[in-house]
């Protein structure tokens, strides 16, 4: 037989037996082990990462009511590679939108992502929910998802309280914390206290099978981390004196700034005109944040009590009758007279008619303009103490700021203004180097010209005056996480340099300022009240109305800011809303209903 | 007659493989309780079963398989016509005849009777591969089969018969038929990646060579070189009206998948990319023994059956899987030394059949979880989860043992 012919054929048989298999061995190590981004996309594939949002913190205010809630909203959401046909009369009239309306959020969907959820209805109300949520069979690939959002229990504080967002581009590059769909603090406290509200979310990883459909945790969930609740917390505020001072604000624009001396906590912080908290949640969110930004009248978004600032005007003479004292220019003996101003060159500042001359509780009392003039050019002009003018204004300059003013306090104030007290250099700028004297400068004695504060620092300035010589940092959150903690940022004092004597002359000229002098309408019968006015020019219109005080004397619970824009002299508008904060903070009520009626009805007609 | 001991030692390897295939089954669905309900309780079922048809097999008189050879094929081929008319059609596929909720595959067992009738015809004495008559008989005992597969539309199961050229190639058929099948295929892969212009330019530069190397020696012949040129010409440049015409989309679909043409990890390339995501995630050791995600997540699909290569590579990793190719490897050289030592032709052929067979299936079904092969699916020998294909390997290998060692 030629059989054996044939028999070194098996071995080209065999080398085909064996090299597939090897070959296939040499893939796979490259499959396996060269190659290592399978393992990657095995774990995209069984690993779904379950993100837990917390509940954000809550927000009480100082007596532990709450002010800020979270509620449960829907979102109509839809799908629309997972849209069918549906009648579109029908969930217009459901949602109470047109078609018109429906066609461009579809379209807007679809080209955002077709197989992702895009929103169609914002926090829908609880009727338009019930409604739709019985009706979604029919609505293929529209969904109704449960969000958290905000309540809240009051209609004031909408600025200091915030409101939050959805996070945007800038957020989502500045914080990896955030992913799409995430909510973000953007105003007031909800901005300041964001890391602390928002709490830590929670990860699981979830094994997910080829449909999606979750099949236990991965490794018995020892990779998983527990989503910790956002801190709750116990804002400054008093929710009911807040209240009050927004109700005599009506009609009205400027700001109420409400400190408690002995902490630094803000009990009430009112910017007018405001908003409803409520106003920037829920359904109508988007058309109400327009209709405010675009009311350039009111300008109800701007917060006036942290970032508007004001010349002081006369409540600035309480700083420099401090200032003075320290730096040993005038003391308790110094008399300055005044003869309805003060001339230098051939100008003069001037005064209105009263007793001369004066010391310092007079000045205070009767706010003389020569007063202050005369001392504040003392100061600049005192050779033994100074070489130079410009040393002096900037020894005066330093003492000054030393009470809180030309700088931003280290608070948790979600905004503020430095407010203006001008160094040497502005002047050698605006003058010329070595030509500028304290006559050239003069009305900063008086809080005018560049000079310019907050209402928050003018509270301040009412409350170091109260505490007669320190200070806290004005601030809104007093608690977290619990009501009986202390915010730990603000247990310390801020000295302000001036030696406790100084202040007695000066509160006694504002408590006489009350009984009988230029803040007579400040008083409330039974307390005594400390209080200084002042009027602020205003170049574009009617003066605006300042007044600062604080009271009782003898023990101070409350200093208070006052400015109503386009007042007048601080004693018409500004006076009488302090005297009723002061009487509805101490006594828990107003008696003088009248009065409240009177100043709450009050509307000052504003052209621009 | 001869008696010699049985080869234990191909029945341990088949063993391993049977125990491995259960293990991976057990790993997919226990899930703490024995259920010899489940699948791994019926596999186990099924093991038992093929060990009792292995011991039923050693006990036959060796002969009975060389005479009764026609009538085991003849048998099987009528249960595939049964099957054709009464069949149940699964996966697209009418392959499955159903008896009372138990469902056999007579495919399987059709080529057990293939392997045999084939060995019976090339085993006589007077057969003549050069005789065009009995050529014609033995290509008709594999298309016979082969066609009958293909009308159940089970391309894939009828594909491991082409392999049985190799047995004819071993007893003295003329092996250019093979290397045409090759080159076919090759040029076939060729035309899918590299211009045609290209291709002919390549192929000419080895005929070329040829050619003048014949001129100057004085050779004849030249006629038949150049014919043969213009033939792989004519093939190369018809490969696209074959790709654009005769294949049918889907077809030309799952071609341009395999060679990486088109992108899909949606569609139809799904299971080829999940399979490899399943075994390239296994890494050097793997996940270990019940933890990988991506075969007990459904993720790879028919993880028990065609796709179990991914369990394997996902849970035992590299080692794992080179060492079940390694015992593969160990299955087809220990089937062709114990034919080349028998002296019997028919033992021979047969051996170089069935080992043709499992290296088929071994073949296709791993090539095609790592992505080197199209999605065809047929079952892993021993490995794969299944009853009738076991049954019909087991078959086989005990057919084998016994007349290796009693022919
Ligand atoms: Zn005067």
């Amino acid at each position: 037989m030629a059989q054996q012919n044939y028999a070194t054929r098996q071995w080209w048989i065999l080398t085909i037996f064996v090299s597939v298999p090897l070959l296939y061995c040499v893939r796979l190590f490259f499959l396996q082990v060269v190659d290592n981004k399978w393992n990657r996309i095995a774990e995209e594939n069984a690993i779904r990462i379950v993100t837990e949002v917390p509940p954000r913190g809550l927000i009480f205010d100082r007596h532990g009511e709450k002010m800020v809630d979270n509620v449960i909203a829907y979102d109509l959401v839809v799908v629309p590679r997972n849209v069918k046909s549906f009648d579109t009369i029908e969930l217009c009239n459901i949602l109470g939108i047109t078609p018109q309306e429906v066609v461009k959020k579809l379209e807007k969907a679809a080209i955002y992502n077709p197989f992702l959820p895009s929103p169609f209805i914002h926090a829908m109300s609880d009727t338009t929910h019930a409604r739709i949520a019985e009706k979604l069979y029919k609505f293929k690939g529209f969904y109704d998802i449960p969000r958290t959002t905000r309540y809240y229990h009051t209609t004031a504080a909408a600025h200091t309280l915030g409101y939050i967002r959805e996070v945007n581009q800038e957020d989502l590059q500045e914080d990896k914390y955030y992913v799409r769909g995430d909510y973000i603090g953007k105003s007031g406290i909800e901005r300041s206290y964001e890391t602390l509200l928002r709490g830590q979310k929670g990860k699981r990883m979830i094994l997910k099978d080829n449909l999606g459909r979750e099949q236990g945790s991965y490794k018995d969930g020892q990779y998983d981390t527990m989503a910790v609740a956002g801190h709750n917390l116990w804002a400054s505020i008093d929710k009911s004196l807040q209240e009050y001072c927004e109700m005599l604000m009506q009609g009205k624009r400027g700001s109420i700034v409400a400190i408690e001396p002995s902490s630094g906590e803000i009990l009430a912080l009112v910017t007018a005109p405001s908003y409803a908290p409520a106003m920037l949640e829920g359904q109508m969110r988007d058309k109400n944040f327009l209709d405010l930004l675009y009311d350039t009248i009111n300008k109800p978004l701007l917060n006036r009590a942290l970032t508007a600032s004001y010349p002081p005007g006369s409540t600035f003479k309480l700083a420099n009758a401090l200032v003075t004292q320290q730096a040993g220019i005038v003391d308790e003996t110094t008399r300055y007279s005044c003869s309805y101003g003060f001339s230098y060159g051939n100008r003069k500042l001037g005064c209105h008619g009263h007793a001369s001359p004066l010391d310092i509780t007079g000045s205070v009392q009767n706010s003389c303009n020569a007063w202050y003039c005369r001392a504040f050019k003392a100061m600049l002009e005192n050779r033994k103490l100074y070489p130079n003018t410009a040393t002096a204004y900037a020894d005066w300059r330093r003492r000054i700021m030393l009470l809180g003013f030309g700088h931003k306090f280290d608070s948790d104030l979600p905004y503020q203004r430095k407010g203006l007290v001008p160094d040497t250099s502005y002047y050698n700028r605006f003058y010329g180097k070595n030509r500028w004297q304290a006559t050239s400068i003069i009305s900063v004695s008086i809080g005018q010209g560049e000079i310019s504060a907050t209402p928050v620092q003018l509270a301040n300035l009412a409350a170091l005056i109260a505490n007669r010589g320190y200070y806290y940092p004005p601030h809104l959150i007093r608690a977290i996480d619990n009501i009986d903690s202390l915010n730990p940022r603000f247990v310390t004092k801020k000295y302000t340099g001036i030696a406790q004597q100084y202040f007695q002359p000066v509160i006694l000229g504002m408590e006489r300022a009350v009984t009988a002098g230029t803040a007579r309408r400040a008083g409330v019968p039974g307390i005594r009240v400390a209080a200084k006015t002042g009027t602020a020019e205003n170049p574009h219109g009617a003066d605006h109305s300042l007044l600062v005080c604080f009271a009782p004397v003898e023990n101070p619970k409350i200093a208070i800011s006052v400015i109503v824009e386009n007042g007048g002299f601080g004693a018409t508008w500004a006076a009488p809303i302090a005297s009723l904060i002061i009487e509805k903070y101490i006594n828990g009520e107003v008696k003088r209903k009248e009065l409240e009626q009177q100043i709450s009805s009050g509307v000052i007609r504003y052209t621009k | 007659m001869k008696r010699k001991m049985p080869d234990l030692f191909l029945l341990f390897l088949m063993l391993i493989l049977v125990g491995f295939g259960w293990l991976n089954v057990f790993s997919t669905l226990y899930n703490g309780t024995f259920d010899i309900h489940s699948s791994y309780g019926t596999q186990l079922i099924w093991i038992a079963a093929s060990v009792l048809i292995g011991i039923f097999i050693y006990v036959i008189r060796a002969r009975f398989f060389y005479n009764m050879s026609f009538y085991i094929y003849l048998i099987f081929n009528t249960l595939i016509l049964v099957v054709l008319f009464f069949g149940v059609t699964r996966s697209g596929a009418k392959s499955w005849l159903g008896i009372g909720g138990f469902g056999i595959q007579p495919a399987e067992f059709a080529k057990y009777g293939t392997c045999l009738l084939l060995s019976f015809f090339v085993s006589k004495v007077n057969f003549d591969f050069k005789n065009i008559k009995y050529l014609a008989v033995a290509f008709g005992t594999i298309l016979i089969p082969f066609v009958l597969m293909l009308l159940q539309n089970d391309t894939g199961t009828a594909l491991p018969l082409l392999f049985l050229i190799l047995p004819l190639i071993r007893e003295g058929m003329n092996y250019w038929i093979l290397i045409v099948g090759v080159a076919v295929i090759v040029l076939f892969v060729a035309t899918m990646f590299i211009p045609q212009w290209v291709i002919l330019a390549i192929l000419s530069i080895p005929f070329i060579i040829l050619i003048i190397n014949r001129i100057k020696n004085k050779k004849r012949k030249i006629a038949r070189l150049f014919f043969i040129y213009l033939a792989m010409a004519i093939y190369v440049l018809s490969v696209d009206v074959f790709y654009n015409v005769i294949l049918r989309p889907h077809q030309r679909q799952r071609i341009d998948l395999l060679f990486g043409k088109i992108e899909d990890t949606r569609g139809i390339g799904y299971n080829v990319n999940q399979a490899k995501v399943a075994i390239g995630s296994g890494g050097w050791t793997g996940k270990g023994f019940g933890e990988g995600t991506q075969t007990h997540l459904n993720f790879v699909p028919e993880q028990s059956t065609d796709f179990i290569f991914c369990t394997i590579g996902e849970e035992y990793g590299f080692v794992g899987a080179v060492g079940l190719i390694l015992i593969f490897i160990l299955l087809f050289c220990r089937i062709i030394r114990k034919s080349e030592k028998s002296g019997n032709a028919f033992v021979r052929c047969y051996g170089y059949s069935i080992a043709s067979i499992f290296f088929a299936h071994f073949t296709i079904n791993v090539g095609m979880t790592i992505g080197l092969m199209p999605i065809i699916g047929i079952p892993l020998p021993f490995v794969s989860y299944g009853g009738s294909a076991l049954w019909a390997f087991a078959l086989m290998i005990f057919t084998f043992i016994n007349i290796e060692s009693k022919m």
